[in-house]
């Protein structure tokens, strides 16, 4: 966007009663606006200000006028106020809103930095503090100062967090180096150890206790079979020995078959009963010889107790046969059990650690015992061996069960420690890096004031030179007072005396160029490419001599702004800024302002080319 | 809000070139630094991120 001025509408503002029109040519360097006192020039220049800066200049330093008051012409009001700007390409229009200045159109507006010639001497013979208010707004940098603030506590923060996580990280590995010197101190460091450890094969809590517990509950299932099977056998033996005792106590009794005692049995109860149901009878009711009744009775009596006696053994005998019976089917089934369970045990046994003792089968008396009866023996014989072994199997159990424990308390315990390395590693880097931005941050801070400073002063006792060379004065130093915020301090160099305080040496001519030079040096610092510099009457001190001077050294500078706006008095200005103007590539636009009534106002007269 | 001074907005592209410069800050995030510095608009959760930002983007130079 260029911001060359193309037009000025002034309308009921200041010394415009009437409407001001003023066509600017947007391609001079220097437009020169010149007239006798109280022509108007400093209301074109507040015009241009309302509209660049919101501000009315000239009424907003007089502390004893307020723009509602004073800006509007003699007998209009605020709402009459209005200022129209014109660049080539866009329009801007001021008016009064109360006391404020309100702008309508595009942003941004045109960078206008205006001088007024009672600003220029503030600049020199201010107080420190007064001369930084005055340049504040090109040297204030809260901003980036209150960005650099929180940028602190972003770091300060960052390093707090940093802190706990180290902490954090050396609790973990105080913990886990307490492990490892639990444990024996092996290897070479408690990282390295713990590494081992977590990554050995088969240290698996499931996966190494799992076979020895199966293979203990394998031993207590065959050794609680190899109890039945004894109890078993013990219990056949009882049958035996019963079987004996009953056939035994069978064989002493009457030889009479079972069958043929019974038919007796029976034959003797019927005599018996015939006898005492004919009481009379003298002859035997089963023979038909003669009895003696007395005797026959009591032979009767005699056998039929001693057959009832015959009868209960032989019954013995059948019961002790079945118990006998039952006792060997019992055994028979307890020992394939307990072959069954020791067949198992030693599968099992086979997958047992190295530790543990293996198992050897025993060589059966082959010639001497029936098959069931080896199996059994030769069960007996591993189980033997695998109880003997119980014991070395118990304590690998509890070992690999105490390595599981290790190992999750270690494996635990170095997450917490990798986990909280990775914190404190990501924290590191963040904080190092807010503490590098914190470094940029503050360095270029520190350093920009006083380079730009330094940069201004420098400028200034250049520009100086041109319009007061071999003079023997020149700004030597600006500088940001280090023990009082919001002072700034400048020195001069005074006819070889170095160090002065301008404002006790300078006459009025030096401290006018001076300020001048002072300002036009801070605005081709910090207004940017665009920018657009009015000075309202400023100089009014200087001889013509170096007059001429400054018109040479201000249309040379014209080229580093967008246009340099000059209103003055003097007619000597325009002749000499002809003069310069016509001499070099710098084109000048002279707008001449005529004598002003009230009735016209302010009024304008272009001069031809 | 109020617009920036020119001493902010000098120094706060100072600053950001070289922030972007030493690889502190990704060059997209440029004018959103830039500005919230010089309008003093930047706030501790974002130094944060943008530092975040710049991790993850690679290696930093660090400041010269």
């Amino acid at each position: 966007m260029s911001y060359g001025l193309s037009g000025l509408t002034l309308v009921k503002v200041r010394g415009a009663t009437s409407r001001t029109d003023i066509k600017f040519e947007p391609d001079a360097h220097v437009v020169l606006i010149h007239g006798a006192n109280g022509a108007g020039k400093s209301t074109i220049l507040d015009g241009l200000d309302m509209v660049a800066n919101g501000r009315c200049g000239s009424i907003d330093d007089r502390g004893s006028a307020t723009v509602r008051e004073h800006v509007a012409s003699v007998g209009a009001t605020g709402r009459q106020v209005r200022v129209d700007l014109t660049t080539s390409g866009s329009m801007w229009t001021a008016r009064l809103a109360g006391s404020l200045v309100s702008v309508d159109g595009p942003s941004p507006r045109p960078p206008i930095f205006v001088l007024r010639r009672y600003r220029v001497a503030r600049l020199v013979e201010a107080r420190p503090a007064e001369r930084y208010d005055a340049l504040r707004s090109l040297i204030d940098v809260a901003g980036v100062e209150r960005a650099e603030a929180t940028l602190i506590t972003a770091a300060n923060s960052a390093k707090r967090t940093l802190d706990a996580a180290l902490e954090r990280h050396g609790e973990a590995d105080a913990a886990l180096g307490r492990l490892w010197v639990a444990s024996g101190g092996l290897g070479n460091d408690h990282r390295e150890w713990a590494l081992s450890v977590t990554r050995r094969p088969g240290t698996d809590s499931l996966r190494a206790a799992g076979p020895l517990q199966a293979l203990l509950g394998a031993l207590d299932h065959a050794e609680a079979a190899r109890g039945t099977a004894s109890a078993a056998q013990k219990g056949l033996a009882a049958a035996r020995q019963g079987q004996d005792r009953a056939r035994s106590a069978a064989a002493q009794a009457a030889t009479l078959s079972g069958t043929d005692a019974i038919g007796l049995v029976d034959l003797l109860r019927q005599a018996q009963s015939a006898m005492e149901q004919d009481a009379d009878a003298e002859v035997c009711p089963v023979c038909s010889q003669r009895i003696d009744r007395a005797t026959l009775r009591t032979a009767l009596a005699e056998r039929l107790s001693r057959l009832g006696t015959w009868r209960a053994l032989s019954k013995a005998v059948r019961d002790a046969d079945e118990a006998a019976g039952h006792a060997e089917a019992e055994a028979r089934r307890a020992d394939q059990e307990l072959v069954a369970a020791v067949d198992a045990l030693a599968c099992l046994w086979e997958q047992a650690p190295a530790a543990v003792p293996r198992l050897e089968a025993t060589e059966a008396d082959t010639g001497a015992a029936d098959p069931p009866s080896r199996a059994r023996t030769a069960a007996l014989g591993l189980l033997q061996q695998a109880l003997a072994g119980r014991t070395q199997l118990e304590h690998e159990l509890d070992r690999t069960r105490a390595a599981a424990t290790l190992r999750t308390a270690v494996a635990t315990q170095l997450a917490h420690v990798e986990e909280a390395e990775e914190a404190a590693s990501a924290q590191a880097g963040l904080a190092d890096h807010l503490r590098a931005m914190l470094t940029i941050v503050q360095s270029r801070r520190k350093g920009f004031a006083q380079q730009m400073l330094d940069r201004v002063a420098g400028e200034t006792a250049r520009l100086y030179e041109l319009v007061h060379p071999g003079e023997g004065v020149a700004l030597q130093a600006l500088t940001l007072d280090p023990a009082r915020r919001g002072s700034l301090v400048h020195t001069t160099q005074f006819h070889g005396a170095h160090g002065v305080a301008p404002q006790g040496y300078l006459s009025d001519g030096h401290m006018d160029t001076l300020g001048l030079c002072l300002w036009l040096a801070v605005v081709k610092e910090t207004g940017g490419p665009n920018a657009i510099v009015a000075l309202d009457d400023v100089l009014t001190s200087l001889d013509d001599t170096h007059l001429a001077r400054l018109v040479a050294m201000l249309t040379a500078e014209s080229r580093h702004f967008t246009q340099l706006i000059v209103t003055t008095h003097q007619r000597a200005w325009h002749d000499h800024a002809r003069r310069e103007t016509a001499t070099t590539a710098a084109r000048m636009q002279a707008i001449e302002l005529l004598p002003w009534s009230v009735r016209d106002g302010v009024q304008v007269r272009i001069e031809a080319a | 809000m109020d617009a920036a001074q020119p001493a902010d907005e000098a120094l706060a592209t100072s600053i950001t070139d070289a922030l972007v410069e030493a690889r502190l800050v990704p060059s997209g995030k440029r004018a959103a630094v830039m500005a919230a510095l010089a309008m003093g608009t930047a706030r501790s959760d974002h130094w944060v991120a943008w530092a975040t930002a710049a991790l993850q983007h690679g290696s930093v130079r660090g400041p010269e």
